[in-house]
């Protein structure tokens, strides 16, 4: 069953050179339960599109489209309604645990702001249910720590907390934009490993945001790859990275260095910088960096064309490669 | 026999914390804690660890940025820590280093010719008068960038072109050691990827070896020759790039490893380390990975290992290995 479906969603943001589009009629579907990673560089859009799911662009900014979540129209929803999808319906953890809690509360009062907005819970069995959640997210001693201040507690803990805080009104969807980017490997893992347990335990779904094509690759089933606002491939996790189809896909997948690679290969780049949004080009946003751009390229968007059972992709150029 | 381009010996640095009561000194921070390195001239080692470890004060230290507790830096035999003010200032022009952040790392209000220029401030007056502008060019030209750069601002470029800039700052008095500190963590993929490359065309063009400091496994394989992996201020194991990554050793290597998302693997349970890395202000007495490590045995906590051969070019610390 369909849970969130997003149509055509298009941003548009205020620059210094007037409006510009950072999301370019994204359209996805996320099942009851179901996993969904978009993976992109910075610019590429892909953390608006998450704001833009919550409501929480900034000021400003355009959204056209639509955002089905069980059949109402986010896009459509006034401030008053959107509080109650937020942290209700949809949770967010955000990249930087420690700009994201509040320096001067404790943990405790922090996770307990949406038990008490939501649910209406207070006192004793706010205390309660916090520590419970505490307990849930594996963050060591709770009844001591629920008296912590972030400051106190190390980046993993700190983002432990914000999934806490998520969790706590049993959301329908986790989004979670980066969240362990500024993490180092090895707790990386644990907090991944702790995301992908809550999502089958509770059976929420998850949207997943990284640049990492490790991390988006072990943590989800199906993936989208952005690039310049628009969605480039999408397709299951295993369909899609057995075979890259998009030429941008494929110089990304390409330039990840791996160990135990042969000596003296070279990393493929792709040339060039992603450029500013207002200079991207107008109908396929990669045809300036793209190898195999033609006039094509650049008088049409490209489509999102199957390309097997479960995998698609917006290029022109696609086709061919099938037939070689 | 090469020559030796690095070596510390037995290299650490304790900060002391301000003391929080009247009645107790302040705590230690033990970041470094005898480490001894050895890089040859054309063998660039890496350096990996995860926050805490050490690594950013060891490439400190290194540069003569911050003064060690104890232990000596040699850069091609001569001991920097001996040095003078005025002598260590001259010394600099054959050790350089380029920073992670290169939108921190480069004076928004200089243009680019001053920048990269201002290195050669390090060299002899006469040095400086005749080779400035075309060590300047020379300089700009390996790094990819133009000429008509030079008069350009630092906003005028993309992350990527900044952190060119400032391997150009480095590479202008032609080192024979740079010290990278994550150079490539705050580039986008597809950018990390061409600063990469043009610092393996450096190697080879300009006989330069790299200090390369990266949490990233997959980025130190790229660069470097040899790697070193710390943890808690102690270098835990260190060879070849070949062995490590066929043969990893210290159960800390292994954990890296396995924690390593890797693409296209499917979706997997990562068997990692349990809890977080060890307080910083506290001296082991056994060995400091002891609290996190799959394999521990009574006498890890009682004795501490040494980092010791255990294969032909194999060094770990690990009464296991």
């Amino acid at each position: 069953m369909t849970l969130l479906s997003v149509r055509d969603l298009t941003v548009e943001l205020q620059t210094s050179r007037g409006m510009a589009a950072a999301v370019r009629g994204v359209s996805f579907d996320l099942e009851k339960g179901g996993t969904l990673g978009i993976v992109g560089e910075s610019g590429c859009g892909k953390s608006i599109t998450a704001l833009s799911l919550l409501g929480l662009l900034p000021d400003g900014a355009r959204a056209t489209g639509r955002v089905d979540l069980d059949g109402t129209d986010l896009l459509s929803l006034d401030e008053d309604d959107l509080c109650h999808v937020r942290g209700n319906r949809i949770a967010m953890i955000f990249q930087e645990p420690m700009t994201s809690l509040n320096p001067v509360h404790r943990i405790g009062r922090q996770i307990a702001e949406p038990l008490r907005l939501h649910r209406g819970l207070g006192g004793a069995g706010a205390r309660e249910e916090v520590l419970r959640l505490l307990h849930r997210v594996g963050l060591p001693d709770p009844a001591r720590r629920i008296n912590a201040y972030p400051h106190q507690l190390s980046g993993g803990q700190r983002q432990r907390v914000m999934i806490a805080m998520a969790l706590s009104c049993a959301p329908d969807i986790l989004l979670a934009d980066e969240p362990t980017t500024a993490l180092d490997v090895t707790i990386q893992g644990q907090i991944l490993d702790l995301i992908n347990e809550l999502v089958e335990d509770t059976g929420m779904g998850l949207i997943l945001i990284s640049h990492d094509l490790g991390v988006i690759s072990e943590s989800v089933d199906n993936v989208a790859v952005m690039y310049g606002g628009a969605i480039v491939e999408q397709g299951t996790t295993d369909r899609l990275f057995a075979d890259l189809v998009h030429p941008y896909s494929q110089g990304l997948f390409a330039a990840v260095p791996r160990p135990g690679a042969v000596r003296g290969a070279r990393l493929q780049t792709i040339a060039g910088t992603v450029p500013e949004l207002a200079d991207l080009p107008p109908a396929c946003t990669f045809a300036d960096r793209c190898a195999k751009a033609s006039p094509v390229c650049w008088r049409e968007t490209p489509a999102m064309t199957a390309f097997g059972p479960g995998h698609a992709a917006a290029c022109h150029h696609h086709e061919r490669r099938g037939d070689a | 026999m090469r020559d030796t381009v690095l070596r510390t010996e037995g290299l650490s640095r304790h900060f002391v914390l301000p003391r929080e009561s009247l009645f107790r000194p302040g705590e230690t921070v033990y970041a470094l804690n005898g480490v001894d390195l050895n890089i040859e001239a054309g063998r660039s080692l890496g350096v990996v660890g995860e926050s805490g470890c050490g690594k950013s004060t060891l490439a400190r230290l290194c540069m003569m940025l911050d003064k060690p507790t104890a232990g000596r830096v040699e850069v091609l035999g001569q001991d920097l820590t001996k040095l003078s003010a005025r002598e260590l200032r001259r010394a600099r022009a054959r050790f350089q280093m380029v920073f992670q952040d290169p939108y921190g790392s480069l004076d928004p209000r200089h243009k680019v010719r001053r920048i990269v220029g201002e290195t050669l401030d390090a060299l002899s007056a006469a040095d400086r008068m005749t080779t400035r502008d075309e060590a300047i060019a020379r300089a700009i030209d390996a790094v990819g960038l133009r000429t008509n750069d030079l008069d350009k601002y630092p906003h005028e470029f993309s992350g990527g072109q900044r952190q060119r800039i400032a391997i150009a700052r480095a590479l202008v008095t032609r080192p024979a050691l740079i010290v990278a500190d994550e150079p490539v963590s705050a580039l986008d993929v597809s950018v990390q990827a061409q600063v990469l490359n043009l610092m393996q065309d450096l190697q080879r063009d300009f006989g330069v070896t790299y200090m390369l400091i990266s949490h990233d496994l997959g980025v130190v394989d790229y660069v470097c020759d040899d790697v070193a992996v710390m943890y808690l201020g102690l270098v835990v194991e260190h060879t070849s790039r070949a062995q490590l990554f066929a043969r990893p050793a210290h159960p800390y290597t292994q954990a890296l490893f396995e924690a390593m998302p890797r693409i296209g693997a499917g979706r997997r349970k990562r068997a990692v380390l349990q809890g977080n890395i060890g307080s910083q202000t506290k001296q082991h007495s056994g060995c400091a990975f002891a609290d996190r490590c799959p394999r521990v045995q009574s006498r890890c906590v009682r004795e501490k290992p040494d980092l010791r051969k255990i294969d032909n070019g194999h060094m770990a610390s690990c009464h296991f290995a």
